[in-house]
Parts: structure tokens; sequence; C-alpha cells
């Protein structure tokens, strides 16, 4: 529920936002396939606060990997939405580009981390093997509280990580 | 389940003439159509110049012959309709359409009417001489003349039967879907495509119904003959509208799905930006047939789907105890803006319109908080935020593709659209 009643690009973030990417439980995937199909899913997801990066697993054959191979553009939506007035909403939107990565990859350190917040859910004996994961860079984030809404822009992604074919 | 079965066992005779006599069965639809006006307009010019007949002839022969031929053209545009129609999910919705085409197709019925028709009517026209002579002027009486004027009354009336028996089939039809309708359970349901196609149909017997005007002059000279057409106008008109009206209340969700879309108060909405994924949360409501959400004028959703309508809309109910416990709509499709202030858009607020209003019923009584807090807010709100109607708020119609539906940790369901 945004306005365009913009404040200027923000350089840091407002730690509200990040507090909402921390404390969040599903994150909204949007992908889109060439020439502009979005097609978006609810997922885990894994904020790292330190290399301003989320981590998201999937299957390998799904859709949101499939497209992703395609096209590197995605979007990452974490809110808390209140269902009797939208001063209670606020929520953040990173678009960004991914990249799919292998599980190893993706380290120890943050696979634990997102094991342990979702282990409940995962239920036993989470197959690793068809398992992909995919990694945002964040080129721009929306935050959104109320009414009121800001952007930031990162300052260190470079243009040239984008990779769209066209 | 679902694919195409064409189970029609008959063509209707029409039909038939045009598959297999030549040159009829040489031609693609578009020159049959064309062929049959040309051939029977000559046979009609050549018995109008022979016979010496009154001009009145030649118009209101003519007249008749093209109500024969715009007939013809509406059965060449929906026979492949009816090929396509594939079966709803519901059992009993599938049996009131295997009846509807059972019945469509049965030749007694396509046949006995039109002969009593026809008899009615060429009786009709040798008793009442007047009418005859008024027509064919000194050619009264000629056989050949005699045998092409009862070629023509067969032509139109087997014609108006044929209109008469698809409407009252149709109407027939519309009523029992939507009876069945109501008594779906889990994910029964008939396609969107389907309810289409059959709305389609209606559309066609609504033209047929219309194009009865044609013959009103040749009528006008017998009050029998006028009562007639205008009575099997307003007939055919009027039912065909009745099965229109029906087969528009359809819903065409699965009560599974339908209810997500009732309780349910989030969506989410991915619009693209230059390939880029645009995500968030809208609130929308459903009005039994299709999803809406509200979005504001100066938003960069608003700019984004009015660039490319290409939209994915997630809709994601979940228990709150037992997050795993889901039931998840995923439509992709485009989006429709209902509400602006282009021409375009006043257009579509014209036919739209009472729907509109309903729409914003639908949202102050699902969001009553909201719509409250928009309008105390008034002052205090950004522009583009202000509660004014058809000004700063548009609604989006999601106009879907394709549907996919997950339950927990089932496989996904594709609905079909």
């Amino acid at each position: 529920m945004t306005t365009v009643e913009s404040k200027p690009l923000k350089h840091q973030i407002p730690t509200e936002a990040l507090q909402i990417l921390e404390d969040g439980f599903f994150a909204y995937l949007g992908t889109a396939r060439r020439p502009c199909s979005p097609h978006i899913t609810t997922m885990f997801y894994l904020w790292d606060s330190e290399r301003m990066k989320v981590y998201l697993i999937t299957s390998e054959n799904s859709t949101k990997a499939k497209n992703v191979r395609q096209n590197n553009k995605v979007s990452v939506t974490v809110d808390f939405r209140d269902p009797e007035s939208p001063e209670g909403n606020r929520g953040v939107l990173i678009r960004g580009r991914a990249r799919l990565i292998s599980v190893e990859e993706m380290g120890d350190v943050r696979l634990n981390m997102y094991m342990e917040r979702y282990l409940s859910f995962l239920g036993t004996g989470f197959p690793m093997g068809s398992r992909v994961v995919i990694e945002v860079t964040p080129r721009m984030l929306n935050y959104w509280r109320g009414v009121r809404f800001f952007r930031w822009k990162n300052p260190d992604f470079k243009k040239a990580k984008s990779t769209s074919r066209k | 389940m679902g694919q195409i079965v064409d189970q029609t066992p008959h063509k209707w005779v029409y039909e038939e003439i045009v598959d297999r006599v030549p040159p009829f069965r040489w031609l693609p639809p578009i020159l049959d159509v064309a062929a049959q006006l040309l051939l029977v307009e000559t046979v009609g010019i050549i018995a109008f110049f022979y016979f010496n007949m009154p001009v009145n002839a030649a118009i209101f022969g003519s007249m008749a012959i093209i109500y024969t031929v715009v007939w013809s053209a509406g059965c060449l545009y929906i026979i492949p309709w009816l090929r396509r129609l594939r079966n709803p999910t519901h059992e009993t919705e599938y049996e009131v359409l295997a009846k509807y085409r059972e019945r469509l197709f049965d030749r007694k019925y396509e046949i006995g009417g039109s002969v009593l028709t026809f008899v009615g009517m060429t009786a009709y026209l040798f008793i009442d001489e007047d009418l005859l002579r008024l027509f064919l002027g000194d050619g009264y009486g000629n056989p050949i003349l005699t045998v092409l004027i009862l070629v023509l009354t067969w032509d139109i009336s087997y014609r108006i039967w044929l209109s008469v028996l698809t409407t009252l089939f149709a109407a027939s039809r519309s009523i029992s879907l939507r009876r069945a309708a109501r008594n779906r359970r889990g994910l029964e349901y008939t396609a969107y495509s389907e309810v289409r196609t059959l709305e389609e149909l209606d559309v066609i017997n609504l033209y047929w119904g219309v194009s009865a005007v044609l013959l009103i002059p040749i009528a006008a000279e017998s009050p029998l003959l006028l009562l007639g057409i205008l009575g099997y106008f307003v007939a055919v008109t009027g039912l065909s509208g009745l099965s229109l009206m029906a087969m528009e209340t359809i819903p065409w969700f699965p009560p599974d799905v339908e209810s997500v879309l009732y309780f349910e108060k989030f969506a989410y909405v991915s619009a693209c930006d230059n390939d880029e994924p645009h995500t968030t949360p809208v609130i929308f409501v459903y009005d039994g047939k299709y999803l809406y959400f509200a979005i504001s004028v100066k938003s960069a959703k608003y700019r984004l789907i009015k660039k490319n309508r290409n939209i994915a809309v997630l809709v994601d109910m979940r228990d709150n105890r037992k997050v795993m416990n889901n039931r998840t709509l995923l439509m992709r499709g485009k989006g429709l803006i209902l509400g602006e202030t282009t021409p375009m858009g006043v257009v579509r607020i014209f036919l739209n319109g009472l729907w509109m209003i309903r729409l914003w019923r639908l949202f102050s009584q699902k969001y009553p908080k909201y719509t409250k807090y928009y309008r105390e807010q008034e002052q205090n709100l950004p522009l583009a935020w202000q509660s004014k109607p058809f000004i700063s708020r548009v609604f989006v119609r999601m106009e879907p593709e394709s549907i996919t539906y997950w339950r927990e940790a089932r496989p996904p369901v594709g609905l079909r659209v």
C-alpha cells in the first residue's frame, strides 16, 4: 500500500526496515519470465544483514528457478499486514538480481541460520539433493509504513551485474 | 479429466450441405456465405426479369435472402465453438451440457419442427393468395416461380425454427447449469472458457433473433405474418437475454477456491517493470466472478500495469497457528484497469458502471476500517490517496490466463481457464 509521496533516496536503510527483514517469516518472491510475465510464490528466506543479501532455497526444477535462469531480475517482499487499518501495514520490497548457487556455496553458517529458523516446519528428511539457492543482491529497496514510503538505493550495486539476455 | 471430447453425433442439415455439396464444400466458411448470397440472389434477379415481377418483389425478396445468409453466417461461426466445448468436472453440470448437446443436434427436433413451420407458412401463402399476388405480379401461378418461392420459404422456415429451438435449449441449459453450480463441492467447477463459449452461443441466438427485422417489410403486408415475426423476435431475444443473464451469474471458481477469495484479506500483486517484477500487497474483493484490487493512480503499480498488462496475483491463506496449513491461489494473466478518466476508461465506466458501484460497496464491506480511515484522514492524506472515486483510485480486474491452486503440501492443481 504505497504512495508516491517519495522521500529522497536514503543512503542508509531505516532500522525499521531492517527489523522487518529480521522478523519476517515468509517472503514473497517475484520472478518473471521474458517477455515480462510475472510469477509469485511464498517462501522461507534468510536475510544476511552483513552481506546485504537474501537467500531462498527452492527446488532445481521449480518455475522460479527456471525463471531466474532465464531472467535474473527478481523482487522479494516481506511485510506485516493489518487487516483492520492501513496504519498498521509495514513492509519491505527488495528489487534486485538473483543468481542460483548450490547449497554448499551458501555456506554452513547461513544454512544453519535458515534451518534453525524454519526447522519445525521443514519436517524430517529435508531433501538437499535437488535444492538450489537463490541469492538476491538488492538494487533498490522500498519500505512502507502505513501510507508513508521510503526508497533506498544500493550504492554498492554495479549496473554491470544485470544479465538481461534479450 | 476435461479433455476435448467431440461427443456430437450429428450435424445440422445446413452443416451437412456445406460440408458435402459443391461448391460449398471446397470453400472456407466466409466464402460459403458469400457463395450462398451470390447464387440465390442471381437466381432471384433472373426470376425478377424473366417474370416481370414488381419492384417490391425484388426488394423484399432480397431482404429475405439476406436474412437467410445472415443466419448462415452466424451458424458457421458457432459450429466450431460447439465442437470445442469441454466437460465440466462437476457431474451434474456435465450432465446438463451433455443433454444440451444431444438435444441441439437431434434430427427429429431439427427437421420435425422445420417441416411443421414450412408447412404452416406454405399453407398460409396459398390460402391467403393476396400476399403472393402482390409480390409476384404476373408471375403468379407459374410453376417454376412457385418452386423458387417454396425453396425460399423452406430456407426461412428452417432458420426460424432452428433459432427458436436453439434459444429454448440454451435457456433451459443455462438455468439448469446455474442451479447445478449451487451444489458444487470441493474442486468441482466449469471452466470459464466453457461458460464463455456458451455465452457466445447465446449471443448468436440473440443475433438471429434481431436479424428477423429483415423479414418485417414482407410480413408487414399481412397482419398474421407480422404478428408471427414480431412474436418470434420477442421470444428469441427475450430468451437469449435470459440465458445470458443466467450464465453471467455462474461462479467459475470451485468452492474451495472461492472460500479463499472471500475470506483472505490480502493478495500480492506482481507487475512487470522492464522485466523486473514489482511485488506488493493489495486489498482486493471477489465478486463471485473476478478478483478486483484497488490501486492509486499515483502508484508505481498503476504506471506499470498501464505499460504492461501482464500481472500475477497470489492469494495465500494460512492458519496463524499452523502456518503450513495453507491454501494458495496463484493467478497469472492480464490486469484490466477500471475507473480511469481517460477516454477509453470512461467508455469502460459506462459499460461497467453499475458493477463498479457494487465494487465500492464490496470494498467497504470487506474493509470497513480501511474505507473509514481513508475518509477520515482525507485531509491529511496525500492527494493520491483521498477517497475520491474515479479520480485517484482505480480498480484492476484480474483476467486470468492460468490458475494454480495449492493445498498444503499436496501437488498443485491447475484450473482450466
